[in-house]
């Protein structure tokens, strides 16, 4: 049975990068986002089991997508992985003490992603 | 350039774009305004998206400039390090070195081609100064829920409490959209909000369960507007607000003092004129697209083939028809030919479309340069720009970069008094430059005005006189003058400048312009100002041209050029002094032949009734001979080989549709052959 993985990144490079990653796993599929709002509007048609969400993005970052989905009844069971990029160590607290579960930070080998992914989706 | 890196030169660019134009708005803003902290963010937020991006493809490098960047501005968003203009200087230099680093990747260098070593040490002692600070709970000062800390970003958290220890008044909203609409129901409610305060953020509401058709918000923001004002403004859409009370009186707490003084500024190089024009051209040679863009000429092309395809079924029907079927055949080939015409013209103007740029981009560009500038020569000088919006072919637009910056270099070096001349003169003691961009049929029009002190009409007859140019005591008028300027190594400096480098070189803009088909005109009024006037073709690629012929060889003329057409008696044409002319409507036209020009062997039947093209750039104009027209077209100019270098009067060829070639003609060349050969004035 397929699994759904909702990619939230504003960066067109960085979120091609992720998805081609997330494409060679077995049984995914792939739903983008290329804002915080546009994730908003994702999350209930395609309800997805993982979400992989950078955190700075202009309208809502990704802090505040964490803070939603784990507040929600519809989807605060999913788990999500944060992307936050060196030296930014309080977004990275503020992510995990907000519930995000895992973080990995950019730049980052494709299969490091995918581990982590993996782990979380079994 | 592999595809990666071409991809990744596109958005660098776009990130850049976006930095330019936060260090221009930073240098205008005052200290106090209320957009200020959005602007910062916004800078803030680019600079960590080029760390991100960079780092994303190997530029370790990039991304570690883009990182120190990054906390620099991490730090003043967090008014950590407050941002005064040594501050902004240091950003400003900093812009400029992420430039120099994209283009160097850009061209297939390595990002480490750019020596940032002393600039980020820079950084490092900016950064060093900062304190943090340590507060309360922020719902021990304002009626908002514990724990809401927790939910803020650091910098959220931060701009409350700068609000707060301003004691400006805090407002929440509530509201709820469909989810299909909401970013835009939203964007309009934060628009209302910026124009009179700050938003402070945005809370997507979670939900508890069930019902996802509609998604709920939570705002929290300030204005200095009246309360009233405020509350009655959000009525309007229908929101209702709440006004969110201050609790204990918050005592102004001590904004942190920072060790650095006003900085001595480094600007890494100077190396005069190149270095700057480096700075403000673009970076790549993409343009972006919208896609719309993109599959409205897919339908173009898509018709057009069934339009051809039409053609085909008709040809095979007259192999085989009658004479009567096949004249009628003959007649449907006639309309597909002007359908086909028709989607060739719109699919020519897609195209053309697609090449367009707003000038606003090299607006930006030439803002930060400028400024700059205008502080090395000391100077009080406002740059404003107008018509940011206005299009232009990409090309031309990078061909304006150095015939821009001359320009406006020579208004800040020459022609912008000192603060005491100014005052002298009793005019504003900050001088101004506007540079404007606006549309005139099909050209762009780029005007650039200065209330300096214009230009010294006597001065140049003096230098001119000097030259030998004039003779004794030959009175001139203001546009031949003025025309003395265009004329190489001319300058009324006496001292030559270290930011304007070698002279003020505006021959070289004339020629730049020329050669993309422009023209360049100056109007000026002593001690009140000067005005470049420069007229560019919107495009460059596809060009309306007037054929013609004389003594059997074809031309195409530019329509762009082509003031008017007409058919004359050849007893009209006079000749005084030996040079041949009409008159039209009471102006004097100067004719000659194409033969005469590029010394051609001429046909012996002279018609009766010649035809005259009048052709003409700003206000010269001069009319061709020719012995027939024959009609309009659109051509591809292409370049010609190096066998005709050096010779004026030529743009170029153009193939026809019945595969022979045509010479297109360069009305400017010719206006100065012409000139050269005695049948037109000295004026250049």
């Amino acid at each position: 049975m397929r699994k759904t993985i909702l990619v939230v990144e504003d960066s067109p490079i960085t979120r091609s990068l992720i998805v081609s990653s997330m494409e060679d796993l077995p049984h995914i599929r792939v739903v983008e986002a290329e804002s915080g709002f546009e994730a908003l509007r994702k999350l209930p048609e395609s309800t997805p089991d993982l979400i992989i969400t950078d955190i700075n993005m202009p309208d809502i970052n990704g802090l505040e997508l964490v803070r939603f989905a784990k507040g929600s009844e519809n989807y605060k069971h999913i788990p999500i992985i944060i992307v936050t990029t060196e030296g930014r160590d309080v977004d990275k607290e503020r992510g995990l003490a907000l519930g995000a579960d895992r973080y990995i930070i950019k730049p980052f080998e494709p299969a490091a992603l995918q581990e982590q992914v993996t782990q979380l989706l079994d | 350039m592999d595809q990666s890196l071409r991809d990744f030169v596109s958005e660098a660019e776009d990130i850049l774009d976006n930095l330019e134009e936060s260090i221009s708005l930073l240098m205008d803003l005052s200290p106090d305004d209320h957009r200020k902290p959005d602007i910062i963010n916004a800078f803030f937020r680019h600079a960590h998206s080029l760390k991100g991006l960079s780092g994303m493809l190997n530029l370790t490098n990039l991304s570690g400039l883009a990182h120190h960047f990054e906390s620099l501005l991490d730090s003043i968003r967090l008014d950590k390090i407050p941002l005064n203009e040594g501050v902004i200087e240091v950003l400003s230099g900093g812009v400029q070195l992420i430039v120099k680093m994209v283009r160097s990747v850009a061209s297939g260098e390595s990002d480490a081609a750019v020596d940032v070593t002393f600039f980020i040490e820079e950084l490092e002692n900016l950064e060093s100064g900062g304190v943090p600070s340590h507060d309360e709970d922020l719902s021990v000062y304002l009626n908002v829920p514990e724990g809401i800390t927790s939910v803020l970003s650091e910098y959220e958290e931060h701009r409350f409490r700068d609000n707060i220890r301003k004691k400006v008044p805090f407002y929440s909203v509530e509201c709820s959209f469909p989810i299909e609409t909401f970013d835009v129901q939203l964007k309009e409610i934060t628009e209302l909000i910026k124009e009179g305060g700050e938003l402070l953020t945005t809370l997507p509401q979670t939900d508890s369960g069930g019902d996802s058709s509609s998604i709920g918000f939570f705002l929290y923001f300030t204005s200095r507007d009246e309360e009233s004002a405020v509350i009655n403004s959000f009525m309007d859409i229908g929101l209702d607000l709440v006004t969110v009370e201050y609790r204990t009186s918050p005592e102004a707490a001590p904004k942190p003092e920072v060790g650095a003084s006003a900085l001595s500024v480094s600007i890494m190089e100077d190396g005069g004129s190149d270095v700057l024009e480096e700075e403000v051209r673009g970076v790549s040679n993409t343009v972006r697209v919208d896609i719309q863009k993109l599959d409205y000429l897919m339908n173009l092309v898509g018709e057009l083939v069934i339009l051809r395809s039409g053609l085909a079924g008709i040809a095979e029907r007259t192999g085989t028809g009658s004479e009567t079927e096949i004249s009628s055949l003959v007649l449907e080939i006639e309309k597909s030919s002007v359908l086909i015409e028709r989607k060739l013209v719109d699919l020519r103007d897609a195209v053309m479309d697609i090449r367009m740029v707003p000038m606003g981009q090299l607006f930006n560009r030439l803002q930060r340069v400028s400024k700059k500038i205008a502080r090395e020569t000391g100077k009080n000088i406002r740059i404003e720009f107008h018509g940011g919006e206005t299009e232009l072919d990409k090309m031309i637009m990078e061909e304006m970069v150095s015939p821009l910056l001359h320009i406006v270099r020579n208004s800040i070096d020459h022609g912008i008094e000192s603060a005491e001349d100014r005052e002298a003169k009793r005019k504003n003691p900050e001088g101004l430059i506007r540079l404007s961009a606006y549309q005139q049929g099909s050209h762009v029009v780029l005007e650039v005005e200065d209330d300096g002190r214009g230009i010294d009409l006597a001065q140049v007859m003096n230098i001119a006189r000097e030259r030998g140019l004039v003779q004794g005591d030959e009175v001139l008028s203001e546009d031949e003058i003025l025309s003395f300027l265009f004329l190489p190594g001319f300058s009324t400096k006496v001292t030559v400048s270290e930011v304007s480098g070698r002279g003020v070189g505006m021959d070289i803009v004339k020629r730049e312009l020329e050669e993309i088909g422009g023209t360049v005109e100056v109007n000026t009024t002593l001690d009140v100002g000067t005005r470049m006037v420069l007229t560019l073709p919107i495009t460059l690629a596809i060009l309306q041209a007037l054929m013609i012929k004389s003594s059997e060889n074809l031309y195409a003329i530019p329509m762009g050029a082509v003031k008017e057409t007409l058919q004359i008696p050849r007893k009209q044409i006079k000749t005084i002094e030996g040079r041949e002319i009409i008159t039209l409507r009471d102006t004097m036209i100067p004719l000659f032949s194409l033969e005469k020009i590029f010394d051609l062997p001429v046909q012996d039947v002279e018609s009766s009734e010649p035809y005259i093209v009048i052709i003409g750039i700003g206000t010269r104009a001069m009319g061709i001979l020719v012995d027939d027209l024959l009609g309009n077209q659109d051509v591809v100019i292409k370049p010609l080989g190096e066998a005709f270098e050096g010779i004026e009067g030529l743009a170029g060829a153009a193939e026809l549709g019945d595969q022979s070639t045509v010479l297109v003609l360069d009305v400017g060349g010719l206006m100065m052959e012409a000139v050269r050969l005695g049948a037109l004035d000295r004026k250049v």
